[in-house]
């Protein structure tokens, strides 16, 4: 698996402002192709049209459908049971973390992030994700 | 003339008197309580020296007065209501309490027992009076009764219930504050058990408590919050302070109840109301503080020169504002005893040198130099972001308060089973208004001060509270003008006990 491998990147963020500083990052300084959805919904919808991104970063704290839900909804869809899914958050309770890794989420970044050190941490996220499977 | 016959009669009867006066005049005279002949008038015919110390007054002055004048006015009557029934011989001998003035004009209370003497033709003749001195019990009666009603105006007045109970967890004694927090509805709490008015669920929680102070606690009062179940069913948070007497070989609760409801919805209000806030503020400063990164990055290109200097300060002070939300969140975290640690086993110098070397640019801004005087090499527990929130403190702190191009020392050494970890400025030193405040929050030198060091005045008092919940303990030493010298007393293991642990190890596995 060689890191330039990854190339397209679904963000979910509900936050407009945040959603469009983490696309800027994670495009202009980690070249990544991404594309970004405001809500879980839409993010299910996006992969429901035949996109099939390499990795999806999502937020925890959305309304409606949150983050968690979200990557439930998506590991349910068969073609997205390996897709490599972090999340980035504020909210890191060390109960909560050890509730996320036991359904699956290995990486939990946290907000506020560094756009300096955003990319390469998604990077080493999907490099892990790869290694384990 | 029958005279003559009866002389030896008489003589014998003047005689039998003669003897039973001198027997009366020796018991009258050496008796321990006051005594008095009084004649019909009222006027004092003898006292005896009792009488006359009780009264404050000389044998002689005494007889020239008369009972009237030293009797308190409202005890008159009665007293001269019984003299009558006496002379009308309606009764022997009468007893009463009743007030005389002492020669000084203080009051006394006496007990006074009268009987009249009559000649052979029933004539009376005169008063005998016996006064037991009362004034002292009466006093103590009177104190007794002052003290009672002062305590029962106290234990009125006091907003908390008070109660206490026998061994059996049954009140016994309440105070009206006890009827209005527990809300019997008005009828007596005696004679029941505390724990109708606990919660179901919080019951056995409570008996076992109760029951477990009552046979084993060290005298001191101890505290627990529960719920209380009032007569209409709703449930209240109730604080129980409950400390422990013994009476006559029995013993008995004291408990102190204070409904604590109101107290805690406010509590979780603010705690609510600060992390939503808190996070509310996060969101926009992750914003801009982004954005600011990313020009500066160059990652939306080039960025003119002359523009860096205020981005940086922007930069900056997004960083200083994300950094008082954190110690808002932390202390409000730290209050509710939310705070989550990850305590592990570390080496400490390795963690000190890193603290040096992460705080020596900031000390640069104040040109100031960390030195490492002395190190120590030992093992500690503990969290080791929070570690170094502590000491990111402390040595930010002794920058910012030292005076240009001095040097901030650290020296780490044992003492006693402890590591100190000290940090030492040549700064100002603590004014000793502030020294007793210094780590609580909100204190800083003052207003000015606070805003010329940017702080908010939570640093201390949030290392304070993360040391002791790593089991350390934080000080200070300051003389005024000499710089001051801050401390964090760590529980530690040296190498050798490490080795030893592990060497312990291997030989149990």
């Amino acid at each position: 698996m060689n890191i330039s491998d990854l190339k397209t990147v679904l963000v979910v963020e509900d936050e407009s402002d945040i959603r469009l500083l983490v696309t800027m990052t994670l495009s202009k300084l980690g070249g990544l192709d991404v594309h970004a959805e405001p809500s879980g919904r839409g993010a299910l919808q996006y992969l429901a049209e035949g996109n099939h991104p390499d990795m999806i970063v999502l937020d925890v704290m959305m309304p409606d459908m949150d983050g968690v839900q979200t990557f439930e909804a998506i590991r349910s869809m068969p073609e997205f049971k390996e897709t490599p899914i972090c999340f980035l958050t504020a909210k890191v309770h060390p109960d909560e973390i050890d509730r996320w890794h036991r359904l699956g989420i290995h990486d939990v970044l946290s907000k506020p992030f560094s756009p300096a050190l955003l990319p390469d941490q998604v990077k080493n996220c999907w490099s892990k994700w790869k290694n384990l499977h | 003339m029958g005279i003559a016959q009866d002389i030896t009669k008489i003589r014998s009867l003047e005689s039998d008197l003669l003897i039973s006066d001198r027997r009366f005049s020796d018991a009258f005279h050496s008796a321990a309580h006051g005594m008095g002949l009084v004649s019909i008038e009222g006027r004092w015919l003898d006292a005896n020296a009792a009488l006359c110390k009780m009264l404050g007054y000389e044998k002689n002055e005494l007889l020239l007065l008369d009972f009237q004048r030293i009797t308190y006015p409202d005890d008159l009557e009665p007293d001269l209501g019984l003299v009558k029934k006496l002379l009308d011989d309606e009764i022997l001998s009468y007893q009463m309490e009743k007030r005389y003035f002492h020669k000084n004009g203080k009051i006394i209370y006496v007990l006074l027992s009268v009987s009249l003497v009559r000649d052979m033709q029933n004539v009376p003749l005169y008063f005998v009076s016996q006064i037991q001195d009362l004034t002292e019990s009466k006093e103590l009666e009177k104190q007794a009764v002052i003290r009672q009603k002062y305590l029962q105006l106290v234990l009125d007045a006091v907003a908390d219930g008070i109660v206490t109970l026998d061994e059996q967890l049954v009140i016994e004694k309440h105070n009206p504050g006890a009827t209005r927090i527990l809300d019997h509805a008005g009828a007596e709490l005696s004679g029941l058990s505390i724990l109708n008015f606990i919660q179901k669920d919080s019951r056995d929680k409570f008996e076992d408590f109760c029951k477990a102070f009552i046979t084993d606690n060290d005298g001191k009062d101890q505290k627990i919050e529960v719920l209380g179940q009032r007569s209409q069913k709703t449930d209240y948070e109730l604080e129980c302070h409950i400390s422990k007497l013994e009476i006559e070989n029995k013993i008995k609760l004291v408990l102190v109840l204070r409904d604590i409801t109101q107290l805690k919805r406010t509590e979780r209000m603010k705690s609510e109301f600060v992390s939503t806030v808190s996070h509310e503020l996060r969101t926009p400063l992750t914003a801009i503080k982004g954005s600011l990164e990313l020009i500066s990055l160059g990652a939306l290109g080039e960025v003119n020169q002359s523009l860096l200097p205020v981005i940086d300060i922007s930069i900056r002070n997004t960083l200083r504002l994300s950094s008082l939300i954190n110690d808002l969140l932390d202390i409000d975290k730290l209050s509710a005893g939310k705070l989550e640690l990850n305590v592990q086993e570390h080496r400490l110098m390795p963690i000190i040198e890193d603290a040096i070397a992460l705080n020596s640019r900031f000390a640069e801004e104040y040109k100031v130099s960390l030195e490492l005087i002395s190190g120590y090499d030992c093992w500690v527990n503990v969290d080791i972001q929070r570690f170094h929130q502590i000491l990111a403190n402390y040595l930010s702190n002794a920058a910012k308060f030292s005076p240009l191009n001095s040097q901030v020392e650290i020296a780490v050494y044992p003492v006693g089973r402890h590591v100190r970890v000290a940090v030492k400025d040549y700064g100002p030193g603590i004014s000793d208004d502030l020294k007793p405040r210094l780590f609580t929050r909100f204190s800083q030198g003052d207003g000015s001060d606070s805003r010329k060091k940017n702080g908010t005045g939570l640093g201390l008092a949030i290392s304070k509270e993360l040391a002791t919940a790593m089991s350390a303990s934080v000080g200070f030493t300051s003389q005024n003008s000499q710089g001051s010298t801050f401390y964090i007393d760590l529980p530690c293991k040296t190498a050798g006990e490490m080795r030893a642990q592990a060497a312990t190890f291997r030989e149990v596995s």
